[in-house]
């Protein structure tokens, strides 16, 4: 397999635990559509901190020594979407490893675009990890914003469902913080998170 | 004014203008304002840029209403009408101050909502949001609507109904295409000319996204297929990132020559992002002398998915037959229950046994065909990307599934009855659509080929006379059966071929009728299909499971210099020497090893052994299914064992009980032992869900799944009509959960005796508590436990 199995299992909720000779083939055919079906799709602004306007004690002080910011939007896209759709009608199994896989290869996405925005930073700056909406007090009501200030409906075609919810599903938004000190390199994001008891969280 | 423009991009070349919004920006237009609204506040700077692109020598000019919905215009105090006025008023000012001629088109832009099932916007409510916008345009007194930027086909077709219902203006529409050539949503050039050219518009094109360069190969293949005028606008090339500004690099003199190459391609040609007047004048410099393509008619016949084409004429066509309720039990049944997942594996499986279209037809005597026909297909539409040929003898049902169908649909069927012929014909014609027509009327079947000939040469009359040409009709001869007359097979051939040769249509048949009442029916299929693929059957009604049917259709191919190399051929039978071999031997493996392992083919065997050696069906169920579960089940709260493996275990012992359960005595059935499950209003995830759902099923308990996203009064009616003793919800979202307490609610004030239960990732049993719940699952298997204390409480 291309994604690590260990973090397939790790979202099934194997803490350790590795995945069966069968569920692993289960997983490497998921993995072979997906892979094939899917185009993820990314965007990225540079702005100033000062010019964002959300509200949120934790962001500020996640932001504490930021002067800039990237608005970072990924999906993997709807044919993700469709796929999830299709497992679960033939097997409740393969969707749940399915669905497993897909938030790997969402996390994928993701280490790859930070990875790639490092690029366009200048000499002595840094990446903070992400910080999403729903992350700490930075309230979920501010996706909207965040995705019109990326124009993100009409460049990668992800947007909100009536009830707040990010469409194509398999999708992430997020504030990255540039810094200019070095120690506060781009790191794993359970440490930032305040669920202690989350089965998903590494190093439990 | 609009006769004379679609006259006049029919006969010569006409030039939009360039991109607006970054002459806004340019023009002090500040982050956040919705451009559009300009129009009325600014009208000044709108007219210059107007003016400009007029100077330029654009002839087509495009309204700053771009962004344009009753929504957005809401907090500006604007209604869509004002807007609409005042971007037509702009531009006609401007063409007045000028002097020159040029026609008005209102620019019109996509929702930037994704429509269902990528998204949650239902088609209907799509269509609506237009309608206010292409009224307004009309009122405004515009020369043509200009949809522009559309990424999603659907959408486009939203929009183009909308349009056609509200308004007489020609429409033109454009869609933005990635560096793949694809859209947002999966589709493609050619599934782009299938839709829109079905719907009827004026003009299609290509906008925005790419340069002239990169933009290219979309533009050749849309008009290698396109019978229409082609609209092309690209990018002053690919986007780039400079000071956290988004710049477009390529000027005005390259933009001109790159253009130069694509004017051959395209009729009306135009700027997007990053273009100006220069690059247009530029542009138009360049091109005006080179001739405007000629508008052939392509008369091809394409039916079409939300992303995927099949064109017809280049070979039978495998068309799956196998939804369709006649005859089949557990497809009735399946229908019945509104078990959406039963339909879907029939799909999924002929789609993997090389079906290119499905045949779906809902029609039951006890069914409301209306909603099923039109919701089946688009559950289908959410999983597979296959065309589908939609059948029904409801006129109203296929209405509907027609017009919400995504994309260019087979209709299956109009006869040569003139009650059909008038009320499918209109249809075909609105919607698009590729017509099958069976050679009979109201005096029944013909026996004669000329008789059948003359019912096709008439529907073809009636279809012209409606303005649907021949191509995209196919002549289904009709299959009787030899048993009852010898000729009966030379008729259809020779009908199918004559019909094929003399009216220039294309053909459909299902073949298996043909060897009713006799034996071997399976020899004389294939042997009468292989006939009719020789004779020039296209469109072939067939069932794909069926090995020696599939066998036909590829050894023909092979045979008749339709596979190359017979690569195709070797390909699927490379490893079968011979005959396929006989099925695997049975294993001995116990029915209790093959639930505990997930092992469901195994179990599905082992249960009907048991059933043969004369075990009573409860023993089995109670003495090998269900301790199977509980081991399983202790062993995933232990934390030896986990989901995956839960849910394969399950779906074993679900397969086992379906062959069981055929042999139940009456009165042991469990129909009584109902749960009602639902994801609350506003959310969309089901997965935890569904699980509970397999694993209730699992432990034969009968689930009625109400689906996602549902409305507290859905729940409680569902409650109320079945008398339901246990409710399942779930939500995902701290922003949803409150509908949980809200369904409740309105559960206890209904005065149902149902209980409830709650689960879901941000659940907890303190929230469950608090609202109001009877109880609370931290994981799909409590949710079993909770449903047998539940069901046997009540049963003591």
């Amino acid at each position: 397999m291309r994604l690590p199995a260990e973090e397939v299992a790790r979202y099934l909720g194997y803490g350790g635990a590795a995945l069966s000779d069968d569920l692993l083939s289960l997983a490497q055919r998921c993995e072979t559509e997906l892979l094939s079906a899917c185009q993820p799709r990314r965007l990225g602004r540079r702005m100033k901190r000062c010019d964002m306007p959300f509200e949120s004690a934790d962001l500020s002080h996640y932001l504490q020594e930021c002067d800039q910011v990237f608005l970072t939007a990924i999906t993997l896209g709807g044919e993700a979407d469709r796929l999830l759709r299709l497992w679960s009608a033939q097997s409740m199994a393969k969707a749940a490893v399915g669905q497993a896989l897909a938030a790997v290869y969402m996390d994928e996405c993701c280490d790859a675009y930070l990875l790639e925005l490092e690029t366009h930073l200048s000499q002595g700056e840094y990446l903070l990890p992400a910080y999403s909406p729903g992350y700490g007090d930075f309230s979920l009501s501010w996706q909207e914003t965040l995705l019109q200030l990326l124009d993100a409906s009409r460049r990668i075609g992800l947007s909100l469902t009536a009830g707040g919810m990010l469409v194509p599903e398999k999708s992430v938004t997020a504030v990255v913080g540039i810094t200019n000190i070095p120690t506060r390199r781009c790191a794993v994001h359970c440490h930032l998170c305040t669920m202690p008891t989350c089965p998903f969280r590494k190093g439990s | 004014m609009t006769m004379e423009l679609v006259q006049a991009i029919r006969n010569g070349r006409l030039f939009f203008d360039g991109g607006m919004g970054s002459m806004l920006q340019a023009a002090g237009l500040p982050e956040g304002l919705l451009p559009d609204v300009w129009s009325l506040e600014r009208p000044q700077v709108v007219q210059d840029i107007h003016r400009a692109y007029l100077e330029a020598g654009c002839n087509l000019i495009t309204t700053n209403t771009f962004g344009a919905s009753v929504e957005k215009l809401a907090p500006y105090g604007y209604t869509v009408s004002q807007l609409m006025e005042a971007g037509v008023n702009n531009a006609r000012a401007a063409i007045a101050q000028t002097g020159r001629d040029a026609y008005v088109a209102v620019d019109l832009g996509p929702t930037g909502k994704l429509l269902a099932p990528y998204g949650d916007l239902d088609f209907e409510d799509a269509v609506s949001r237009f309608v206010p916008l292409v009224r307004g345009a009309e009122e405004a007194g515009a020369d043509c609507l200009f949809f522009e930027t559309f990424s999603d086909l659907y959408e486009a077709k939203a929009a183009v109904l909308a349009a056609k219902e509200n308004s007489s203006l020609p429409i033109f529409i454009s869609l933005i295409f990635d560096t793949q050539g694809k859209l947002l949503t999966g589709g493609d050039p050619i599934a782009t000319v299938a839709l829109l050219e079905g719907l009827g518009v004026s003009a299609i094109g290509v906008n925005c996204g790419l340069g002239p360069l990169q933009l290219a190969p979309v533009l050749k293949t849309l008009s290698r297929y396109t019978s229409l005028p082609l609209i092309c606008q690209p990018n002053a090339g690919l986007p780039e990132t400079q000071d956290g500004q988004t710049v477009y690099r390529v000027n005005p003199d390259d933009f001109a020559l790159q253009m130069k190459d694509l004017a051959p391609y395209a009729q009306m040609l135009g700027g997007c992002c990053g273009t100006t007047p220069e690059h247009l004048r530029a542009m138009i410099s360049a091109c005006r002398d080179i001739p405007a393509p000629e508008i052939t008619p392509k008369k091809r016949l394409l039916i079409s998915s939300y992303c995927r084409t099949v064109e017809f004429g280049h070979g039978p066509v495998i068309i799956g037959e196998r939804i369709n309720p006649t005859g089949k039990k557990k497809l009735q049944a399946a229908l019945r229950e509104g078990d959406v997942s039963y339909v879907l594996r029939e799909a999924l499986a002929q789609e993997e046994a090389g079906a290119q279209i499905l045949d779906v037809n809902v029609g039951l005597p006890d069914l409301d065909e209306v909603t099923l026909l039109s919701a089946t297909a688009e559950s289908i539409q959410s999983v597979s990307p296959l065309p589908l040929q939609l059948d029904s003898s409801d006129p109203i049902a296929m209405e509907r599934a027609l017009r919400r169908y995504n994309g260019k649909a087979l209709v299956n069927s109009t006869s040569g009855k003139q009650e059909s012929l008038d009320v499918i014909l209109p249809l075909v014609k609105k919607y698009g659509g590729g017509l099958v027509c069976l050679t009979l009327d109201e005096d029944g079947i013909p026996e004669t080929v000329e008789g059948r000939l003359a019912i096709a040469r008439r529907i073809t009359e009636a279809a012209n006379a409606h303005g649907i040409p021949n191509h995209e009709l196919l002549v289904d001869a009709l299959t009787l059966p030899v048993s009852a007359g010898e000729e009966n097979a030379n008729i259809t051939l020779e009908t199918l071929r004559r019909a094929k040769e003399e009216l220039g249509v294309s053909t459909a048949l299902g073949v298996s009728n043909v060897s009713f009442g006799l034996p071997r029916r399976d020899l004389l299929n294939t042997t009468f299909f292989t006939l009719a693929m020789q004779a020039g059957l296209d469109g072939a009604i067939i069932n794909p499971n069926s090995a020696d049917m599939m066998g036909a259709y590829r050894s023909f191919l092979a045979l008749t210099g339709q596979d190359a190399k017979s690569a195709s051929y070797i390909e699927t039978y490379r490893d079968q020497v011979a005959a396929p071999a006989p099925s695997a031997p049975a294993s001995d493996m116990s029915l209790f090893e093959a639930v505990s392992k997930g092992l469901s083919e195994q179990a599905v065997q082992q249960a009907r052994n048991a059933v043969a050696s004369g075990h009573a069906v409860l023993d089995i169920i109670n003495e090998n299914l269900v301790p199977a579960l509980d081991e399983v089940g202790r062993g995933f709260e232990a934390g030896t064992l986990f989901l995956p493996q839960l849910l394969m275990s399950a779906e074993a012992a679900k397969a086992a009980f379906s062959i069981l359960r055929e042999h139940l005595p009456a009165g042991d059935s469990n129909d009584n032992w109902l749960v009602i499950l639902a994801t609350v209003k506003g959310d969309i995830h089901d997965i935890g869900k569904n699980i509970v759902k397999v694993l209730l099923e699992s432990y034969r308990f009968r689930v009625l799944d109400l689906g996602k996203d549902v409305p507290p009064e859905r729940i409680v009616e569902a409650a109320r009509e079945h008398q339901a003793r246990l409710v399942g919800l779930s939500a995902l979202m701290t922003t949803t959960a409150p509908y949980m307490k809200e369904t409740i609610r309105q559960l206890r004030e209904a005065n149902l005796s149902a209980r409830v239960l709650v689960g879901g990732a941000v659940i907890t049993a303190d929230y469950a508590e608090s609202i109001g719940a009877d109880y609370y699952a931290a994981d799909a298997m409590e949710s079993v436990h909770i449903a047998q204390a539940v069901f046997s409480a009540q049963e003591a």
